[in-house]
């Protein structure tokens, strides 16, 4: 059984629901409890001590049973209008009051459109890819595909999204918590090899959009979005618990700017060969610009951005029994890469310079872990709450943890992300040769 | 005249329409049973957790309470394992 805050609780039984278990038991407290006094926690567990012992000791009734044996193909819906778009209009309304859809316009999902998509892959459209969190959501082919249809994706764009859902149902990628936690974590799918620029997936200015060159990466970040809601059940207030939300989670996706990329490009460290086609998905946090057009030098350039690695802090529950590592990617624009490549550094390089510069003192870092209690820390690792608290501290806990991604037009302003957890492993892109693809 | 939009439906069934499992039967009793308090590192529900297992001691004979930290997300067989030869498992993830 579970103690589950009253806030929570009809989050709980949605979970609960689509895990296959209608009959969860649980007991339920009037207050969230993470953000109370250690007295006020057991004042609440304290009103439900009693029903605990109950749900213990009571075998409430349930059967087991299975209700359907596949997924099965998609039910059709039909709405009646005016005219076509009375009809759209309609269909786009029902589909956003159910939460269907991201408070954008969606494209109608008719089974031509469908059919259509499926064009892009050479899979039947019952094959499940993955089961995907939260909800164990069955991800059909089919299912996908109609989420591409919805986000405005073409044919050739769906191997793209098949990759990324692999890629992100995949451990170590931490898909439940990319979709459900209560920060505002959203997926970036990096797409490397030729079959980027034969789609159109923008790898140069604006790359993140918004506007016309990146509109292919709008529309398949956008799906994936649409595939964690509709086939993963990540619906906003009910699995997804986000607290604030963030612009982020619409959609990113884009090309590593692999011509400009004075270095192996990032598939090719990932251990493909050069010509393949794949896609790594990043669970994103935030964001921050690194404005550096002044240094003319690797080591200034670097500084700068380790002052911004550090700026965005770090989680160091790598320092606890939670062991979770925490990575980090910067996009490095061109211009920058190419001054880094100029004086001689590799990736490897910058990810050594990156680790021992950019630190924040020891008691900053600390806080969060030092008001959970020395017991949540790795015993090897206690003696830093003893340290002094002016030393400073690496923000991340590996060079390797750093991801280099070249990306984005001319001018010399790169951007750093944390990501929540590491990477996704990198999937490779069925390649189908497609008639009039257009770029 | 009206017009017709025929459209499919996005969303995918979950494992649990699929299947629905059975909850185990609860002892009668938890005298001299094992009990697990599983935490996933969320701050306050480990201070509830302990207070479960302080009061389940006090009132049966021979209860065994462990507190068990869980790193966030495990795998579904990772947990079994963990969970095996506990009677009954209490969890809070205080959030």
């Amino acid at each position: 059984m579970a103690i589950v805050a009253r806030q929570l609780e009809r989050e709980a039984l949605a979970i609960a629901r689509s895990l296959g278990l209608p009959s969860f038991q649980y007991v339920v407290t009037s207050r969230i409890l993470t953000d109370l006094p250690a007295t006020e926690v057991e004042e609440e567990i304290d009103q439900v001590l009693g029903q605990i012992l109950e749900k213990l000791t009571t075998t409430p009734e349930s059967n087991s049973s299975r209700v359907q044996t596949k997924a099965g193909p998609a039910q059709a819906e039909r709405f009646s209008g005016e005219d076509r778009y009375d009809c759209f209009s309609r269909m786009n309304e029902a589909f956003l009051e159910r939460g269907w859809g991201d408070g954008f316009p969606l494209l109608p999902p008719t089974r031509e459109a469908v059919a259509s998509m499926l064009q892009g892959t050479s899979r039947t459209l019952d094959e499940v890819v993955a089961v995907m969190a939260p909800g164990d959501g069955m991800a059909s082919v089919e299912r996908i595909a109609i989420n591409a249809v919805m986000a405005g994706c073409r044919a050739e764009h769906l191997p793209v999204l098949l990759a990324a859902v692999e890629a992100m149902t995949t451990p170590p990628f931490p898909l439940r918590t990319v979709a459900c936690g209560t920060s505002p974590h959203a997926p970036l799918a990096v797409v490397n090899g030729p079959l980027a620029k034969r789609v159109g997936i923008h790898s140069g200015r604006c790359a993140l959009g918004p506007g016309a060159p990146s509109r292919v990466n709008t529309a398949i970040g956008r799906a994936l979005r649409l595939v964690m809601m509709n086939v993963g059940h990540a619906y906003p207030d009910v699995a997804d618990l986000d607290t604030i939300g963030s612009p982020l989670k619409y959609g990113m996706c884009l090309a590593e700017n692999e011509e400009a990329n004075p270095w192996e490009p990032y598939h090719v460290e990932r251990g493909f060969p050069r010509e393949a086609s794949t896609v790594t998905v990043f669970g994103i946090k935030d964001m921050v610009d690194m404005n550096d057009v002044q240094n003319e030098t690797a080591e200034g350039l670097l500084t700068s951005y380790s002052a911004w690695s550090a700026l965005m802090g770090g989680e160091y529950m790598e320092l606890t029994k939670d062991f979770s590592e925490y990575h980090g990617i910067v996009l490095l624009a061109p211009d920058s890469a190419r001054v880094i490549a100029h004086d001689g550094w590799s990736k490897k390089s910058i990810r050594e310079y990156l680790y021992h510069h950019s630190r924040l003192p020891l008691k900053w870092l600390l806080s969060k872990i030092r008001a959970m209690g020395p017991q949540v820390m790795l015993p090897q690792y206690r003696w830093l709450l003893d340290a002094p608290q002016e030393m400073l501290f690496p923000v991340i806990g590996s060079p390797e943890w750093y991801h280099i991604v070249v990306a984005g037009g001319s001018v010399g302003k790169s951007q750093y992300m944390r990501l929540m957890g590491p990477a996704s492993m990198t999937r490779p892109i069925e390649d189908i040769p497609r008639k009039n693809e257009r770029a | 005249m009206e017009t017709v939009l025929e459209v499919l439906n996005p969303v995918a069934p979950t494992a649990g329409q699929l299947e629905r499992l059975t909850l185990v039967p609860r002892p009668p009793s938890l005298q001299g049973k094992r009990v697990g308090l599983y935490w996933n590192y969320k701050r306050g529900g480990d201070i509830a957790l302990q207070r479960v297992g302080q009061f389940l001691r006090s009132r049966f004979a021979g209860l065994e309470a462990d507190f068990l930290p869980v790193q966030r997300g495990p795998q579904r067989g990772v947990l079994r394992k963990l969970l095996q030869g506990y009677d009954v498992v209490v969890g809070s993830t205080a959030d």
